[in-house]
């Protein structure tokens, strides 16, 4: 045997072995009972690191208490817990317990995705609660009937202030105060121009952290109706959004877009004297042994004399619908155990976290703790957040108006108009119910009569496959297992897809959904929205594409030479492509903060340029973007003009010497040519790539920031289904795109023959 | 050995194109058969039929007795050497020789055997450990042609192997084919547009054109008694001249000019000649060497030569008669100048008719 | 000659060109490897050095001590690899039927191959979250593999067949002249010459195992199986990135695939070949 094929057979045997092998390391699926009939049961949550290794302690004191039982827990980032979630429950399958803060709840219990957990929790025992800690909604089939849909073993998630006591002695008791202390500890000490400590800093950015200055003001996201009705265009609100743009443009006392990120990061080093942050965060800050650090309540509104409440919310424990009985009695007995007194203590000892218990509250340590005290008294001033599926449309739409207003585009009058009038609609959309019309039976009918009329009219491709199965059976053997796999994982979903968009599938129908008509359509080509994020998507990818291939080619053509150091060159030059592209792209993110982005220090530091506010303005945030991605992609098409170049005889440019034709013309009118067909299929497929590019806007605009201005079609697609539960409208949508990007591939395969090689 | 005839072969493309068109031919055991013609006219295709690269659209092959329509390529034992030489770059040229031995499971003692009797025989010993790239050229023709001759297969079959050499190398292994073959006596089928290589190396010749074969013959019959206008002007280099015209009373006239086909002359057999003539428009051909500047021959025409080329053994002289770029072979010892006016003669007998309509051959001067 | 100092100035430019975009290219994964040195998790700093004055391997370490980076890395390697052995072999017989065979349904294949590119890919995410979830092959690898060698199979079965369009074809026809059967001719011929090409599928079947998280999230529920994306992310909490830790085992994931990269440049050039044609 030849050394070839037996490579070839070594690949294959380890493929089948590989397959076998991770095949088996399958077994340990979800959770079954495993082998020594113990109950595996899976727990997801979303505890920050810190409070993973009290997690862990406390799993291991459960396993070590009894046998039956073994607990699987996995840390899911927030967004990815909920998705990941859903479509477990699609699926029929999931951890049987999540564990988190109680916004996703309201979603859940419409979708009906999580059980009632009353059969397992005996009537008499939630007394034994605190009233926010256990989380009763009405049962969505029957609203009479409330349902058991979380067991809280913390209250909290609540902002307080936190302060370096290095820098202040006392905390500030009105908001008055609060500006005057942070306008006396925001410092520029080298008299620079650029403040080195900055009196108050908190993630500014983010809707969610400018609640306690709203409540403080006496207003609240909800009107009073007990109904989920947006309540953002109150003089409350805009009073509060005016002090809030005070802070920055009248004050000073923070850093221009500031975010968590930054704010945390100042705030560690010691170049902040307060910063707003939640209960999760505290633990952090006061075991860091550089830092003299201590919790306060927020102050008090100095114009209302109200003091700033935040959104209270309960973290506890929910159970999958999916779950089966003796899993459910296995998961529920570990939910005892987490909310029980004891491990609640430890929580609260080691984390500084409130319990949920009654018997905790007159416990000595939340009496002597001066964090727990200062917890607590906030807690009480702060407002429980609304377990409803609409609280995520109030973030979304207060959001965007807000980054604008903190931009200075919008007065905050008008921005809370705005808000108001997104909420209302955005709340809409979200319970949008489509019912099936009649244009769902014409559809069944017009796809019957294509799949038909597409058999007749192939019939005789059958026959010839017949035939020509006896002349080429090499190649059908060759090309099946490919086109099997691809059939599998990527023909099927598409087909999937195509019958979700014509379905009502979203928050209201997530799990009984059924094919409606082409209201999706409708939607998308009715809404101007649509027009405006298509037109961002062309210029983006003709922009990207552009830049990808001139300085591709640019790099190309200088590399393509008898060079020293070629060979480093390109290696180095290939280093964009080589790196993962979610490492690279969240560096572009943090290179272009204003403040301590490399981008704008070294263009401040050897150029001597303004700093640019990249992330927070729109038009820059795109750009940013771009830049981001055009990095990404230009080794690709330089390493492709590379490989053509090498195959361009040295005869014609030499012909072209003899012909004093000046080196650019050599370029345009023999390179370029002669690169066509390398370059035209790569620039098919770049364009696709770059089209259906997610990542970088994701990762580099942190999912459409700001004001949702910078997305393009596939991130709004991604935005409109795990923001607003729209399945039905984001399969409509992707549709629109990949028809899109059919027409244009046709069509420019079809001008410039850029296939040839396929006909 | 053994002989290979075709029957009725016919080659049709799934766009409808013709490329074979009712082939019938038989090789005997042992010859050496050139196919040649220009490029496009099917000799490649009816090659590589016969070699089973290519599906017979109708017809038979025969291999000996063997209808080998269905084989495999590798089934009908006949070995090819192909115009880029086709070596497989990843092996080294003993690879390369003994590859069709090894697929065919021989013993290793006799493919080393073979191998080395076939590197003896061209020459390649030195170069057996070498990659096709490391070899130029002719060395790489050179173990092309062993890699075929290794295999003892019946026939070898040469698609325009020569093609791709320059062209010193080209005469030197055309040379060395013509004695390979003379040495081995294997039936050759050959595929070339050159016709010096077919006039030199072929036993027989067959003339193709548009799928259709025009003749077969001995390489001098086919120059002396070409079939048709075609293979006339095909064969033979530099080409030979056709002019247009008509013939009345056994004179060929075309424009101003004038030639006696009948003349009385020395030569047997002209009065038998005069009386077969035809009348009526006619194409006279003649060929570049039959011009004499000597008047002991019947006069052509007076030209004024356009273009002298002196080769030295020869004299190729350019001009133009009634409108028709014609070319004569002087002897090398010609003093002629661009611009001479020069008187031509052409000799009795030296001319071919073809009759207008047809292209064919009207009148042949067997003598 | 006059042409000398004109050429010099030629050579300057281009070095002149390549320096600029090297520091481009580079500048991003030194600012990376400056996060992972700096102590305490600062992510923001606005000193520019490349090696922050207090700098430690603290990250480094508790990467291998306090995390499972060692489990994570072998889990990664175990899916790339297998990944890129079936991509391999799936992309190296598929491309060669679609190269050089005019079977029915061909062209159909060439273009279902190139529009499943089209289709914005997360919203493939569901229907194939439930697909798994139905072949019981969730948590598993081979839930992994199966997706991600769909994932990386369009392209490379293009790159596949545009390599094979490059080897002449007399080859294959001397082979079978030779006495090779077809599977032989591809296996013994075809298949040794487009090693280039297979390289460069590799490679891209490799990269796409290696550095994809948003599936791997989805399909692995264990955080013992996680793969080395998976793990990264888990270091970046909503609310507490760790990033120390994140820059760390950022820069841990590149080093092989940048080696990888390095080592077969000189086959990226050559071997990566979508339909343009090269005799």
């Amino acid at each position: 045997m030849n050394r070839s094929s037996s490579v070839l057979l070594v690949c294959l045997a380890c493929g089948v072995i590989a397959v076998i092998g991770l095949g088996a390391t399958g077994c340990s699926n979800w959770s079954t009972a495993s082998r020594s009939g113990q109950q595996v049961i899976t727990l997801w949550h979303q505890m920050t690191v810190g409070e993973r290794k009290v997690l862990d302690q406390e799993v291991a004191r459960f396993h070590a208490s009894q046998s039956q039982i073994r607990v699987n827990t996995l840390y899911k980032e927030t967004e990815e817990l909920r998705s990941g979630f859903q479509a477990a429950a699609l699926a029929g399958t999931g951890p049987e317990l999540i564990f988190g803060p109680s916004d996703s709840l309201g979603a859940f219990v419409t979708m009906g995705v999580v059980q009632d957990m009353s059969p397992w929790f005996d009537q008499s025992r939630v007394a034994e609660f605190i009233p926010q800690g256990l989380t009763f909604l009405a049962s969505p089939t029957e609203p009479e009937r409330p349902v058991l849909v979380q067991i809280g073993d913390r209250v909290g998630n609540h902002l307080a202030l936190v302060y370096n006591r290095d820098l202040i002695s006392s905390p500030p008791a009105t908001t008055d105060e609060l500006v005057t202390l942070a306008v006396k500890t925001t410092i520029d000490r080298d008299h620079d121009g650029k403040t080195d400590q900055y009196g108050l800093v908190w993630n500014f950015v983010e809707p969610f952290f400018a609640v306690p200055f709203i409540t403080g003001y006496g207003g609240w996201v909800f009107d009073e109706s007990g109904d989920p009705v947006p309540a953002l265009d109150s003089p409350a609100c805009i009073a509060a959004l005016e002090f809030l743009v005070s802070l920055q443009t009248e004050h000073h006392v923070l850093p221009a877009n500031c975010d968590y990120e930054t704010a945390d990061a100042l705030f560690k080093s010691g170049s902040a004297a307060m910063i707003i942050n939640g209960d999760w965060s505290w633990g952090d800050y006061l075991s860091n042994p550089q830092m003299n650090v201590a919790i306060a309540p927020l102050p008090i509104v100095s114009a209302t004399g109200k003091p700033m409440g935040p959104m209270v919310a309960t973290k506890g424990y929910s159970l999958n619908v999916h779950a089966r009985a003796e899993e459910s009695a296995a998961a529920m007995e570990f939910v005892d155990f987490m909310t029980s007194a004891e491990t609640q203590r430890n929580f609260m000892a080691k984390l500084k976290t409130l319990p949920s218990r009654k018997s905790l509250l007159d416990d000595p340590l939340l009496k002597e703790d001066p964090t727990l005290m200062a917890s607590a008294l906030q807690m009480n001033n702060g407002r429980a957040m609304p377990v409803v599926a609409e609280l995520r449309a109030i973030w979304d739409s207060m959001r965007p108006h807000y980054q604008a207003l903190l931009a200075g585009n919008v007065t905050p009058a008008e921005a809370a108009r705005l808000m108001q009038a997104d909420a209302v609609s955005t709340i809409a959309r979200l319970n949008q119910d489509i019912q099936p019309n009649s244009t769902g039976l014409i559809l069944k009918l017009v796809a019957l009569i294509l799949t038909v009329t597409l058999l007749w009219f192939q019939r005789g491709a059958w026959g010839q496959l017949a035939h020509d199965w006896n002349q080429n059976r090499l190649a059908y053997l060759l090309i099946a297992p490919s086109l099997a796999v691809i059939v599998l994982t990527i023909v099927y979903p598409f087909f999937y897809n195509v019958v979700l968009s014509f379905s009502n599938m979203s928050l209201r129908n997530f799990q009984n959904w059924q094919v409606t008509g082409w209201q999706n359509y409708q939607q998308i080509f009715t809404e101007q929205k649509f027009f405006v994020v298509l037109l961002k998507t062309v210029v983006w990818t003709v922009v990207c594409v552009f830049l990808h291939v001139v300085i591709g080619l640019l790099l190309a053509v200088a590399l393509n030479a008898p060079l020293r150091g070629k060979s480093i060159y390109r290696v180095l030059l290939i280093l964009p492509w080589a790196i993962p592209a979610y490492i690279t792209a969240l560096t572009w993110r943090g290179m272009f903060d204003y403040e301590y982005g490399a981008v704008n220090l070294i263009a401040n530091q050897f150029f001597g340029l303004p700093p640019i506010n990249w992330l927070s303005d729109a038009t820059n945030a795109f750009i940013a973007c771009i830049i981001t991605n055009v990095w990404l992609g230009f080794p690709f098409m330089m390493v492709i003009a590379l490989g053509g170049m090498q195959g361009i005889p040295r005869e014609l440019y030499e012909a072209a010497k003899m012909d004093r034709v000046p080196r650019w013309k050599q370029f345009w009118y023999i390179t370029l040519p002669m690169l066509k067909p390398v370059l035209l299929p790569a620039v098919t497929l770049g364009t696709i790539w770059t089209f259906n590019n997610l990542n970088v806007i994701w990762l580099v605009s942190n999912s459409g920031e700001p004001s949702d201005k910078t997305h393009i079609l596939v991130s709004y697609v991604y935005k409109a289904v795990f923001n607003l539960y729209q399945y039905g409208y984001g399969a409509a949508l992707s549709m629109v795109i990949f028809v899109l990007l059919l027409l244009f591939s046709l069509l420019f395969m079809w001008r410039t023959k850029a296939t040839e090689g396929i006909h | 050995m053994a002989q290979i005839r075709l029957s009725n072969l016919c080659k049709r493309f799934e766009n409808g194109f013709v490329a074979v068109d009712q082939v019938n031919l038989e090789i005997a055991d042992g010859e050496f058969l050139v196919l040649v013609g220009p490029s496009g006219c099917g000799k490649s295709t009816t090659l590589r039929m016969i070699a089973g690269l290519e599906e017979v659209s109708s017809g038979d092959i025969f291999v000996g007795d063997q209808r080998i329509n269905d084989l495999e390529p590798g089934a009908r034992d006949i070995a090819m050497v192909f115009q880029n030489y086709a070596l497989y770059p990843h092996m080294t040229v003993r690879e390369n020789m003994s590859f069709g031995l090894r697929m065919r499971k021989t013993p290793k003692a006799e493919i080393e055997k073979r191998v080395a009797a076939a590197t003896q025989i061209l020459s390649l010993e030195s170069l057996l450990d070498r990659r096709p790239r490391q070899l130029s050229g002719g060395q790489r023709q050179r173990v092309a042609v062993g890699r075929a001759i290794v295999r003892q297969p019946k026939a070898f079959l040469f698609d325009e192997p020569l093609s791709n050499l320059d062209a010193k190398l080209r005469v030197q292994m055309r040379t060395e084919l013509a004695r390979l073959h003379h040495q081995l006596r294997t039936t050759t089928v050959y595929v070339t547009h050159d016709q010096v290589e077919a006039m030199t190396l072929g036993d027989r010749i067959v003339v193709m054109k548009d799928g259709v074969i025009q003749q077969i013959d001995t390489p001098l019959n086919v120059y002396q008694f070409p079939a048709n206008r075609f293979v006339a002007g095909f064969i033979g280099s530099p080409a030979m001249n056709f002019i247009d015209g008509e013939i009345s009373a056994g004179v060929f006239h075309a424009a101003e000019m004038r030639y006696p086909l009948s003349q009385p002359a020395s030569k047997a057999g002209t009065l038998e000649q005069a009386r077969t003539l035809p009348t009526g428009p006619v194409t006279l051909g003649f060929r570049p060497e039959s011009l004499t500047t000597q008047d002991n021959a019947p006069r052509l025409a007076e030209v004024r030569l356009e273009v002298v080329e002196q080769m030295g053994h020869e004299t190729i002289a350019y001009f133009s008669l009634a409108g028709n770029s014609m070319v004569a072979r002087l002897s090398g010892k010609s003093t002629a100048q661009p611009a001479d006016r020069i008187t031509l003669h052409l000799p009795v007998g030296d001319w071919h008719l073809f009759a207008r309509e047809t292209n064919r051959h009207g009148q042949q001067p067997r003598l | 000659m006059a042409e000398a100092p004109k050429s010099r100035w030629i050579a300057a430019t281009r070095h002149a060109v390549l320096m600029l975009f090297v520091l481009i290219s580079v500048y991003p994964v030194i600012n990376v490897f400056s996060v992972s040195l700096r102590p305490g998790n600062r992510l923001r700093s606005t000193d520019l050095a490349v090696i922050p004055a207090d700098w430690t391997l603290d990250s480094y370490q508790k990467l291998f001590t306090e995390q499972p980076f060692l489990q994570w890395l072998g889990n990664s390697l175990l899916v790339s690899l297998a990944v890129t052995v079936l991509g391999v072999g799936l992309a190296a017989t598929g491309g060669y039927a679609l190269s050089r065979y005019r079977f029915v349904g061909r062209k159909a294949s060439m273009l279902a191959i190139l529009t499943t590119q089209m289709f914005p890919a997360t919203m493939l995410l569901l229907p194939l979250y439930v697909m798994i979830a139905y072949l019981h092959l969730v948590n598993t690898f081979l839930g992994l593999l199966i997706f991600y060698t769909a994932t990386a199979l369009p392209f490379c079965l293009w790159q596949m067949k545009g390599f094979y369009d490059t080897i002449p074809i007399s080859l294959e026809e001397a082979a079978r002249m030779d006495g090779c059967s077809r599977w032989q001719t591809f296996v013994r011929v075809s298949l040794p010459l487009a090693v280039p090409g297979l390289v460069i599928t590799a490679l891209f079947s490799f990269m796409t195992a290696w550095s994809e998280y948003i599936v791997a999230a989805q399909v692995l529920q264990e955080r013992d199986m996680f793969t080395l994306p998976l793990g990264l992310k888990s270091f970046q909490a909503s609310m507490s990135t760790e990033w120390g830790l994140y820059a760390a085992a950022s820069i841990l994931v590149s080093i092989p695939v940048v080696i990888v990269f390095m080592l077969l440049s000189r086959y990226l050039v050559s071997g990566l070949n979508m339909g343009g044609v090269k005799e």
